[in-house]
């Protein structure tokens, strides 16, 4: 008696949940074919109780659940490329998107690296975060906006920016996201400063000053004794790389994410229609 | 319809899936679940349909004009008033014909080239 009452019970549970997940099919496929889908996966529920209970039903709805998520996916599309018209527009704005993305960012300027490194290293004590630490520092807001004030920076990033001038936190801002500075793997207390500017021999100024606000301010701190006595060496000084120039990711993105979606349209309603026949 | 004026062999090669079905429906009208049993059994249970699979080939059968809903009900001791049944149109005989002397003729060059030797050695439990 307890096994009838389990047995309609998880049939009627599955069918309850089967009916839900029909609902992820088109509508007139609904229309045409749910009541049929929903009988037939009640006799398949009631077959698969009788030859094996709950391992038996749990085996059935793993079958279904992978038919059920290939065959959602291809009635959608099917269902979708009856619409010629508004697959066809959509693809040419997609098209449209991709052909301006890539115009724009094949005129958008080019960005310099220069790449400065420098060794620092701690003279008495062994702190493990000595170096991550000045790395921190050499990012910090007294030394590049040092450099900033040195050099003009507010003036010469805000005109490159094509606005006349800027105060001394906004090109703090601006500078600070065009700064990297990495520890390179097996180069012990080796710091790599990279700075990107529109301009080659800007990027490289710009990497030599943040290194001389850094000694600066070291100076000051070791005379003042505040910070334990270290040792910075110049290992490469920062030159105009005319050939590291790369464009920005913000101008390269949209190209790209416009290609994906373009390639993603040709799959889905060129390809995938045309195999769609399991 | 547009693809009814198409030819049996324009159709061909056909999926395992639709073949399967349309062979099953050679006997007489069957409803889905009958489709499903029979394709299973036929199949050794190698090609297990699932509802969604098996209704929408039916769907696109219809529309190709190669199977039809069935107007005429079994006897009523044996109907069932929530079930449709299909059947075979005079193209889907024919296009399943056609698919079934393809098979044939790959039968006929696999034995030509004595692979189905090889192939039951090579699987000696259940074969292929």
């Amino acid at each position: 008696m307890m096994s009838k009452n389990f047995d309609g019970r998880a049939v009627t549970v599955s069918v309850k949940i089967y009916e839900w997940l029909l609902l992820a099919y088109p509508p007139s496929f609904r229309q045409r074919f749910g009541s049929e889908m929903k009988q037939l996966f009640l006799d398949q529920c009631r077959d698969a109780w009788c030859q094996g209970a709950g391992w038996a039903l749990a085996g059935l709805w793993l079958r279904v659940l992978l038919d059920w998520t290939k065959t959602i996916l291809w009635e959608n599309i099917e269902q979708l490329t009856h619409r010629p018209a508004l697959v066809r527009v959509f693809g040419l704005v997609l098209a449209g998107a991709f052909l301006c993305s890539v115009l724009l960012a094949n005129f958008s300027p080019h960005s310099y690296t220069s790449v400065t490194l420098i060794h620092v290293r701690e003279l008495q004590g062994a702190d493990p975060y000595f170096v991550a630490q000045q790395s921190k520092i050499i990012k910090s807001y007294s030394v590049l906006t040092n450099v900033i004030i040195n050099q003009r920076l507010h003036v010469i990033l805000a005109e490159q920016n094509g606005v006349k001038r800027w105060t001394i936190d906004q090109a703090y801002d601006y500078l600070s996201k065009r700064i990297s500075i990495k520890q390179p793997t097996r180069m012990k207390g080796v710091l790599r400063i990279t700075v990107n500017n529109l301009d080659p021999t800007f990027a490289a100024r710009i990497a030599n000053g943040i290194v001389s606000s850094y000694l600066n301010l070291k100076q000051q701190n070791d005379r003042l004794g505040k910070l334990p006595e270290s040792e910075t060496v110049i290992l490469d000084p920062a030159r105009a790389e005319w050939k590291s120039r790369s464009r920005s990711m913000s101008a390269v993105l949209p190209a790209w994410a416009f290609g994906a979606a373009l390639l993603m349209w040709g799959v889905f309603f060129r390809l995938l229609p045309k195999l769609a026949h399991y | 319809m547009k693809t009814t004026s198409m030819t049996p062999q324009s159709m061909l090669p056909l999926t395992p899936a639709v073949f399967h079905i349309l062979l099953a429906l050679t006997d007489g009208e069957r409803h889905g679940y009958a489709i499903m049993r029979e394709v299973a059994e036929s199949t050794n249970r190698q090609i297990n349909l699932g509802p969604g699979t098996l209704y929408g080939t039916i769907k696109r059968l219809l529309k190709a004009g190669m199977i039809e809903e069935s107007d005429e009900r079994p006897a009523a001791t044996e109907d069932d008033e929530r079930r449709r049944y299909y059947r075979l149109t005079g193209l889907g005989r024919r296009v399943v014909e056609a698919e079934a002397c393809r098979y044939n003729e790959v039968a006929k060059l696999v034995r030509q080239k004595q692979l189905a030797g090889k192939l039951a050695k090579a699987v000696p439990v259940g074969g292929i």
